[in-house]
């Protein structure tokens, strides 16, 4: 026979396993429900870099766009003052006559002028007959003898562009932004004139006008000149080649926590050199403050809702005094 | 040698010698450095609208006349340097084109056709006036091309079979060589004009295909098809295919300049050799 007391004890038990069974249903479910959250909450950081990082990226297309179209205006410039030289009254006769005293005093003028910080008189032999530099500038040399541009020049004096054209060569050791053109005396080339700008300080304009660091890598993929406190990583010399001869962009991530767009360098319609325009990659900041915005929020939600259900539990349990009394 | 100058002497070599490292290890340090960073000189751009411009000796700037010719050179240059095709950006793409808005008191004043890619956005007047850009759609930019099926066809109604169509294309060169360029210097550029002439009976769409024989110079040249005086239709390398040139009415010809460039970048090692193309012109109907 069973008594009254070991039935009450038997529903007892029953009700505490079935109350033991809940909580752990429970447990497990605000486990899953707080890992679903904390995953929801990474995918929402890392997708708000992938958004931070397409717009860096579509600035970085931006900004090479423009910096190729400033580069016409430096490129229009530095034509203005070699037609301002070549087309001065007296500078052919002079040039003929190897007067530095009398170009000197046509010459610099115009020089000072234009803001173009060097400017040569040559003969066709490359002599130097007149340098004029800003200061600042590098030093002028005696010859610019072998200078395949100063040959090109001087034959297409009578080609549809006078023999005007601008490329970058490397003089001195630093590559440069080079506009040359013939002299011509009659129909005869008598010298030529070269109006030059360091590639580095063009590069140091045109990242003032697109907000952006720039840097000119050769087609084999090394750093040339740069506006980067540092110097740039080089590029893979096969992707290097392919950027040059393809005439795509890619973008890539270099110290420093910086992106960096690398595509063509375009003067007179043609590729001279790769440009690589870069700027700090704040996505990663981005991604932990929405990361951490997020996880506060659960930390907070997770608090409310134990603060409620304890709440609730405490409100039963004074129910249920009451009820036994 | 008195004794007392020996100390001297030591400490002038020593000297000396520290001097000639120093300078040794700053022109290594100068030869390895490749990478050129601006001239705070050269690159601050300093404006003076006022002060008269002076010589390096302090006399007054004067300007000798310029020669007539510098207008004909100036107007060439300009030409040349007109942004030619997406390719002058060095792959790059430019920043969207938006419409300028200006809004004062929340009322939009002075919404009209002006556009700009620059990211434009302010605020005057403590904010009562907003100006700013409204990104278009991308395809807003693009041109609509010209509806081809506005024109209506005229339905046949004899009974009589209809007349055999056929496609027949001319060119002005036929099989003789379009361009012959010998001593091609680098930067040289060589084109001539052909004429393509629908002489068949039905409409057709003209394309072009290129190839080049297996010659390291084919990667210096370009080739570039433009419509003698209109657009640029076709810019780069020597081989291409599905070029799409026009679309030719039955009678109806087109002229293009055909020009072949050597690159700048050519050097002595590309001298005496040779490369040969061949242009095939397909008409589609």
């Amino acid at each position: 026979m069973i008594s009254d007391g070991e039935v009450a004890s038997d529903v007892r038990a029953a009700a505490s396993a079935r109350s033991r069974e809940l909580r752990r249903r429970r447990r497990r479910q605000v486990t899953l429900a707080a890992l679903l959250a904390t995953i929801a909450v990474l995918l929402a950081g890392a997708l708000a870099a992938d958004g931070v990082r397409a717009q860096i990226d579509a600035r970085l297309r931006a900004a090479g766009a423009g910096a190729n179209s400033g580069l016409v205006s430096v490129e229009s410039e530095q034509l203005s003052l070699l037609r301002a030289i070549t087309f001065t009254t007296g500078v052919s006769a002079a040039l003929s006559a190897h007067s530095s005293r009398q170009l000197d005093r046509l010459v610099t003028p115009l020089q000072v002028n234009s803001g173009v910080p060097m400017v040569d008189v040559v003969l066709p032999d490359g002599t130097v007959v007149l340098a004029v530099r800003s200061k600042g500038a590098p030093s002028p040399v005696a010859t610019r003898r072998g200078l395949q541009a100063l040959r090109r020049s001087l034959a297409g004096a009578h080609g549809n562009r006078g023999g005007r054209f601008t490329e970058v060569v490397t003089l001195q050791g630093a590559p440069t932004l080079l506009t040359i053109g013939p002299v011509v005396v009659g129909h005869k080339p008598v010298g030529a004139v070269l109006v030059m700008t360091p590639l580095a300080d063009v590069l140091a304009r045109l990242a003032t006008e697109v907000g952006a660091v720039l840097t000119s890598y050769s087609p084999e993929g090394l750093p040339l000149a740069t506006t980067a406190r540092g110097t740039p990583p080089p590029l893979v010399p096969i992707t290097a080649s392919q950027l040059f001869n393809n005439g795509k962009v890619i973008i890539r991530e270099t110290p420093g926590d910086t992106r960096e767009a690398v595509g063509r360098l375009m003067v007179d319609h043609e590729a001279e050199t790769l440009l690589g325009v870069a700027e700090p990659d704040d996505s990663l900041v981005t991604e932990l403050l929405v990361d951490l915005c997020g996880l506060i929020g659960l930390v907070l939600a997770a608090a409310l809702l134990a603060g409620a259900l304890l709440l609730k539990a405490r409100r039963q349990a004074g129910e249920d005094d009451g009820a036994s009394e | 040698m008195r004794p007392s100058s020996r100390p001297a002497l030591l400490g002038s070599a020593a000297l000396a010698l520290a001097l000639s490292l120093a300078l040794t290890t700053e022109a290594a340090a100068g030869s390895s450095r490749a990478v050129i960073h601006p001239s705070a000189a050269l690159s601050r751009v300093v404006l003076n609208y006022e002060a008269p411009l002076t010589l390096p000796d302090g006399a007054p700037v004067e300007l000798a006349p310029l020669e007539k010719a510098v207008i004909a050179a100036a107007t060439t240059d300009f030409a040349y340097l007109r942004y030619e095709s997406q390719d002058d950006l060095g792959g790059f793409e430019p920043a969207p084109i938006g419409r300028l808005i200006a809004t004062v008191g929340g009322r939009a004043v002075g919404k009209g056709p002006a556009s700009a890619q620059l990211p434009l956005i302010g605020k005057a007047g403590k904010g009562t006036t907003v100006f700013g850009l409204i990104p278009s759609s991308p395809t807003s930019t693009i041109p609509a091309r010209t509806p081809t099926t506005t024109v209506p066809k005229t339905v046949p109604t004899t009974t009589a079979p209809p007349a055999p169509l056929h496609i027949k294309m001319t060119n002005s060169h036929n099989a003789a060589p379009l361009i012959t360029a010998v001593n091609m210097a680098p930067g040289d550029t060589a084109s001539d004009t052909v004429v393509i002439a629908n002489a068949g009976t039905v409409p057709f769409t003209v394309t072009l295909q290129a190839t080049s024989s297996n010659s390291p110079l084919a990667s210096l040249l370009q080739l570039t098809i433009s419509v003698v005086g209109g657009s640029q239709l076709y810019t780069g390398p020597l081989s291409a295919s599905g070029v799409r040139i026009a679309r030719l009415g039955v009678g109806q010809s087109i002229e293009l300049d055909v020009a072949l460039h050597l690159r700048k970048r050519a050097g002595n090692e590309f001298q005496n050799q040779k490369v040969s193309m061949d242009l095939s012109w397909t008409g589609q109907g």
